[in-house]
């Protein structure tokens, strides 16, 4: 993860960053409310970000290749879950997608959300797993785990 | 359709918004394994390129609706690929999904990274795609098949992590 300088201009790009999987990957099981991680017993993937001023914060994250290992139907969310609500209330963006190993086994979830942050406040958007049950992995490498964010004054 | 425009590099301000898209409005058969995704037919690949005269972040993203012909399951995966690596030595976004023609026939892929690119060199983003087997199409209507970046001034010179 990298931060950049901060600014206060309004509409301009005061920050990005990113946090991503190992360079070399490896399937990872995950459970139900779970992180996603940078890798076996590593830190989850998250990004972290006190903005200076009042920003707009886009937030990203990618899962390449989520798998159904079992043989039944189930559903799995990716959520980017902030640590606090931001000033419209809002700390969660969702998307699903159901799999079965006989059929759909690899899949993949694109997330992004745009928040409302506020200046002084500490911010961590966490990319989340959640599913209806069976088995999941997921694979680590960083063209297949990642997550972004980019901070806009307002 | 392809644009470019370059605005003035102020830090945090715009350099470049890019969009070049499908200009053959028909269902076309990719070609088994891997390869780079093509705008008419066979020809002019998928790709945008960008030489940023400061050091910058390039969101890249990909559209692409790809269906399965045949009866049974494989996967394929879309990807933009990066070249050369940007700072952080990473090189691109792969999306993998699996399909079968009386199942989910129809599916996209909507790969989207934001790479950390230095000045004065040349990238190339591409997309590409790659196929477990069987046989595939991609629609090249301007509506289904697509290609973004938008470049946006870093605030001084970007170190590598």
């Amino acid at each position: 993860m990298r931060a950049e300088l901060c600014a206060d201009t309004q509409g301009q790009l005061v920050n990005a960053l990113l946090d991503k999987g190992q360079t070399t990957g490896a399937y990872l099981a995950i459970a139900n409310q779970v992180a996603y991680k940078e890798q076996s017993g590593g830190a989850n993937i998250a990004i972290s970000y006190t903005p200076s001023v009042n920003v707009w914060w886009d937030v990203e994250a990618c899962i390449g290749i989520l798998q159904k290992l079992d043989a039944a139907y189930h559903y799995a969310y990716a959520n980017i879950w902030l640590n606090v609500n931001d000033a419209q209330a809002r700390g969660r963006a969702q998307c699903i997608w159901t799999q079965h190993s006989t059929v759909n086994n690899y899949g993949f979830r694109h997330i992004q959300a745009r928040f409302m942050l506020t200046g002084g406040t500490f911010y961590t958007a966490t990319l989340m797993h959640e599913n209806s049950g069976g088995s999941w992995q997921y694979y680590t490498d960083n063209p297949r785990n990642f997550m972004m964010a980019r901070a806009w004054a307002r | 359709v392809s644009s470019q425009t370059t605005l003035a590099w102020r830090p945090g301000r715009l350099l470049a918004v890019q969009h070049i898209e499908g200009s053959n409005n028909a269902w076309y058969a990719l070609p088994a394994g891997n390869g780079q995704l093509t705008r008419v037919g066979a020809t002019t690949p998928l790709e945008i390129s960008y030489t940023p005269p400061v050091d910058c972040y390039w969101d890249v993203s990909l559209n692409v609706m790809i269906t399965k012909l045949d009866a049974a399951y494989h996967n394929a995966y879309a990807t933009i690929d990066l070249s050369p690596v940007d700072l952080h030595g990473d090189s691109g976004v792969w999306q993998i999904a699996i399909q079968h023609n009386s199942v989910d026939w129809a599916w996209p892929r909507l790969p989207r990274r934001t790479f950390w690119l230095s000045r004065g060199v040349s990238y190339v983003a591409r997309a590409n795609y790659s196929l477990s087997g069987g046989s595939w199409q991609m629609h090249q209507g301007a509506g289904y098949l697509m290609m973004d970046g938008v470049a946006t001034a870093a605030y001084g010179i970007l170190t590598p992590p």
